[in-house]
């Protein structure tokens, strides 16, 4: 092994549950912030260890700056991934956390327009097209960047496409699932380079993560 | 218009003193090849679009501009990689059947690029050795490949074997149930779990499935080829045939290139859309990325009339680190500021010499002129002789500082 100078930069996504969960993961493999996160309002944090640098950030960028090696992993869900679509990481180890569902959704007693596309409001803008290409249903995409519920109310959209957890949000506002896209949970996924650069190192860590999720 | 001087995404000038070291780059780059016995070729800039892309199996569609030729009507495609260009010189433009060792450096252009932040102009040097279909061939452009990285100066590069030929014999095997581009997908991933689900519904089973398991893993020290060999023995002929293949690429690898880290990664199948046989790729430290990268592509030649044993390799100069060249110019005054015949003819004998031992001097085109920023150094005329001497900072041109100019 070259003698690896820097510590890890791992790439975490800011939400709540996904953030805590993959933090208590780390700690099993012995990486802690020097700081309480939760508490702090920096993004960057050393470790204890000094093994690795944590970095927070929205869930969609992880892979940009894991793709681009501005960070040597990342933890980011199956969803942002698909929506990512990019080839410059690894996807190396599945978490098993924050797990949710790819779906559509439609207004309770919704009935297909016909003699036009559908209008699917979504900020899985590239899963929803691939999807409806794949069924074979014309589509136009309307791009939001969060609370797509309220598309369908206000006769913006037909349909959305959008993760379900628990579908109290969907029932709140008058929506009901129909099909499934995917699975999501979180994954950890790494640049390509750093995998090679740094295997023994990367490795060792993934081997602790995967025992820490029993896997 | 105000912004008409705007470059278009991903398309980069080079400016100084950047544009020299990257010459720099390239010149080091070709002599080395040309010592290593390779010819130099310069592959036009555009072609007709059908022999841009045949034999490339896809690969460059998307990357490769279009326009229309106002002579013939046909379509021309901007070169978007050079090999395919060397591999139709080597088929259809020379003739003979021994080995034939090609060089090339030059611009090539990337209508989409691959990434953000990638230059869609890449300065490309590459190296491509026909002929020979052992692999002795590949391994003297992995030596080459390792050598060019060297004269860049990135210090023990990674250097990573794998060989299409596992995938590719499971596939033509019919072993992957018809999905041979989704499993794909995923090996390039990575994705152990997308694999299992993929291997799952296409109903791969038993040997299959535990190699397709296990390929993502199968990175690291020569030991992957051990343990691909265990997996591999109940799988199609093709795919041991490769492990043995990468097995003694790795041997006389070994043997002819030091100072690099070897490494194996049997999932790793960049190019697979033309490479038939082993590919290696380089990484360097910080780099984030492949720095340079090739393979075997036997065969390619046949859509020019000869299919050739072939392999070779490329790397984008303007992505590796940039040699420091400039040690400043020499600013030397105008001719007819020096008094008298004699001294005049010493100063420009003087310049001449100092050109031909290969320093830049830069004469001043008035007497009043100050010396321009690339300048370090200065000619003086001190007991009776013209001599280099440092240029005082203040000295140099710059729109605030007025210095009292004295001549020995």
């Amino acid at each position: 092994m070259a003698a690896s100078r820097r510590p890890l930069t791992i790439a975490l996504n800011r939400g709540d549950r996904i953030l805590s969960d993959s933090l208590s993961l780390l700690a099993r493999a012995g990486i802690e912030p020097a700081e309480s996160i939760e508490r702090s309002r920096k993004l960057v944090f050393d470790s204890r260890c000094g093994r690795a640098r944590l970095v927070i950030m929205r869930g969609s960028d992880v892979p940009t700056f894991v793709e681009y090696g501005a960070a040597d992993l990342g933890v980011a869900g199956k969803d942002t991934l698909l929506e990512h679509g990019g080839t410059g990481y690894y996807e190396r180890l599945d978490l098993k956390i924050a797990p949710c569902r790819l779906m559509t959704a439609v207004p309770v007693g919704f009935r297909e327009p016909h003699g036009r596309p559908l209008r699917v409001a979504t900020k899985f803008v590239r899963i929803a097209r691939e999807h409806y290409a794949d069924i074979g249903r014309a589509v136009e995409i309307i791009p939001l960047s969060g609370a797509m519920e309220i598309a369908p109310l206000m006769g913006l959209a037909d349909c959305i496409v959008d993760i379900v957890e628990t579908g109290t949000t969907l029932k709140a506002n008058g929506l009901e699932a129909r099909e499934l896209i995917a699975e999501s949970t979180a994954r950890v996924i790494v640049n390509r380079a750093s995998l090679k650069v740094r295997l023994g190192e990367i490795e060792a860590l993934l081997a602790t993560l995967r025992s820490a999720i029993g896997d | 218009m105000t912004h008409a001087w705007r470059l278009p995404d991903g398309i980069d000038e080079v400016l100084p003193p950047d544009a020299w070291a990257l010459e720099t780059l390239r010149r080091r780059v070709l002599d080395l090849f040309r010592a290593w016995g390779y010819e130099y070729i310069e592959p036009p800039l555009i072609e007709y679009l059908d022999s841009l892309l045949v034999g490339f199996g896809g690969d460059l569609e998307l990357q490769t501009f279009r326009m229309v030729d106002q002579r013939s009507g046909r379509m021309l495609g901007v070169r978007a990689d050079m090999t395919s260009q060397a591999a139709r010189m080597d088929a259809a433009s020379l003739a003979g059947n021994g080995s034939r060792r090609l060089c090339y450096a030059g611009t090539v252009v990337h209508a989409n690029p691959t990434r953000v932040l990638e230059s869609r102009v890449p300065l490309l040097a590459g190296a491509e050795l026909f002929g020979c279909p052992g692999v002795e061939a590949d391994a003297e452009v992995v030596a080459l490949m390792a050598a060019a990285l060297d004269c860049a100066g990135i210090d023990a590069p990674v250097i990573e074997l794998g060989h299409v030929g596992v995938f590719r014999a499971l596939a033509d095997a019919g072993k992957l149930g018809g999905r041979e581009r989704a499993l794909f997908d995923a090996l390039q991933r990575k994705s152990e779990p997308d694999i299992d689900a993929l291997a799952g519904e296409a109903g791969i089973k038993g040997a299959t499935r535990s190699f397709l398991h296990a390929l993502p893993n199968l990175m690291g020290g020569e030991h992957v080829i051990e343990d691909a060999r265990l997996l591999a023995r109940r799988l199609p002929a093709g795919v041991m045939r490769s492990l043995d293949e990468i097995a003694e690429l790795g041997h006389v690898v070994r043997r002819c290139v030091s100072g690099v880290e070897l490494r194996f990664d049997l999932g790793e199948l960049s190019g697979y859309g033309y490479h038939t046989g082993p590919v290696f790729t380089a990484f360097g430290p910080a780099l984030g990325r492949a720095i340079a990268r090739g393979g075997r592509y036997d065969g390619l030649g046949r859509v020019y009339g000869r299919a050739r044993p072939a392999t070779g390799f490329d790397v984008n100069l303007k992505q590796l680190p940039q040699p420091t060249v400039d040690v400043g110019a020499i600013w030397a005054p105008a001719l007819d500021a020096a008094r008298g015949e004699r001294r005049r003819t010493a100063l420009a004998a003087k310049i001449a010499a100092l050109r031909a031992s290969g320093e830049r001097v830069v004469c001043a085109l008035t007497r009043s002129e100050r010396p321009v920023a690339e300048c370090n150094r200065e000619l003086v005329f001190v007991s009776d002789r013209w001599r280099v001497r440092t240029l005082a900072t203040s000295e140099m041109s710059s729109p605030v500082s007025k210095p009292k100019r004295t001549r020995g």
